[in-house]
């Protein structure tokens, strides 16, 4: 406990780990975290599996290229809105 | 001469559209303030810069003159929309959201605003590019209203949060069995179901972040898949930066806790 106390906790640590990919830690914290990790092959994990979430949740998000598009239901929703308001104002 | 020089040196600059087809005379940008148009008309009276003033500037003498044409910009066509831009609005809209209703929600919600707003409509950018910024503010609003929805305190000690799942509240270290174990991440890229294994990631992936209370799924979208900035997050939500950060750190442990339980448990644990 002594022998790490100059570095982070576990807990302090991963959390740097999510704020180190927004933004540059300041140089000691760096060092810090840096030496944490070189420690901790819990803390090293978890910072390459943070990633890798972060990187399959962009994945996911990804629409597909093709795929079932508008169900017909809202279309034909959409469809009156939108000659609704081509009839009511005139405007093509 | 020193004039040609310069203008051999330079290399022609683009013509801008709706300067094409006038003189190099009248292309000389001579409105950039009104104070030069004036001082212009004075000494021309019927001068090139006509051309580029707008209507409204233009002496009452001269208002009738026909204006050199300018490339139309096509007008926007609503009652193409769910035609043209439906289907993808909308699956851009499910990958988001994942639940068919809302996505077509917000793709009407979508298409009210902008018929709102159409007369803003400048054509400065293609219909298609201006709705599908009007569904990214609509999607931001959702995760808003998401993330308010259930008011949620959020204990900022780490021995009453839920950190004490996964930290020794007394050091602060991985409680047992809460270290994150070695994944086997792309060790079966020679296999032929390789598609189908990531079809089934992320189904899970998914599953794991929905059971995120709705605060964590709203910061974890925005920062994650809309790629807020940290500062655009906690305005929009009205969190504090420590808070956000919590709320980051927590949904990233038990997505994290979930995943490795539900797709990368080794198989004979």
């Amino acid at each position: 406990m002594s022998l790490l106390s100059p570095l982070f906790n576990c807990q302090q640590a991963t959390l740097l780990i999510e704020r180190r990919a927004d933004a540059a830690l300041p140089f000691k914290t760096k060092v810090q975290l840096w030496a944490h990790l070189h420690l901790c092959p819990y803390c090293k994990r978890y910072a390459f599996q943070s990633k890798y979430i972060a990187r399959q949740a962009l994945a996911l998000a990804a629409p597909f290229p093709t795929g079932d598009g508008l169900p017909p239901a809202v279309r034909a929703r959409l469809q009156t809105l939108v000659d609704a308001h081509g009839a009511g104002t005139g405007v093509l | 001469m020193a004039v040609k020089i310069r203008v051999k040196m330079n290399a022609p600059a683009p013509v801008p559209a709706r300067l094409r087809g006038l003189t190099a005379k009248a292309r000389r940008p001579c409105i950039r303030t009104q104070k030069i148009v004036r001082r212009r008309w004075q000494a021309f009276p019927l001068g090139p810069c006509f051309a580029l003033a707008p209507a409204n500037l233009l002496p009452h003498s001269t208002a009738a003159m026909p204006l050199p044409l300018l490339p139309e910009t096509p007008l926007p066509a609503p009652q193409q929309w769910p035609a043209r831009f439906g289907d993808e609005l909308y699956r851009f809209a499910l990958g988001r959201v994942s639940d068919a209703d809302t996505a077509g929600e917000l793709v009407q919600e979508t298409f009210v605003s902008a018929l709102e707003s159409l007369a803003g409509f400048r054509g400065q950018a293609s219909e298609r590019t201006w709705l599908f910024v009007i569904l990214k503010r609509k999607i931001i609003d959702y995760y808003r209203r998401q993330a308010r929805s259930p008011f949620v305190a959020l204990p900022l000690a780490p021995e009453q949060g839920p950190e004490a799942e996964f930290f020794r509240p007394s050091d602060g270290h991985w409680q047992d069995g809460q270290g994150p174990q070695p994944w086997d991440v792309g060790a079966d890229e020679g296999r032929g179901d390789v598609a189908l294994e990531q079809q089934e990631f992320q189904h899970i992936l998914r599953a794991c972040q929905q059971r995120l209370t709705p605060q964590q799924q709203a910061v974890f979208a925005l920062r994650f898949v809309e790629e807020l900035s940290a500062e655009d997050i906690c305005q929009e939500l009205n969190l504090t930066p420590s808070n956000y950060w919590v709320i980051v750190h927590r949904a990233k442990l038990y997505l994290r806790r979930c995943l490795e339980k539900n797709w990368f448990q080794p198989p004979a644990a």
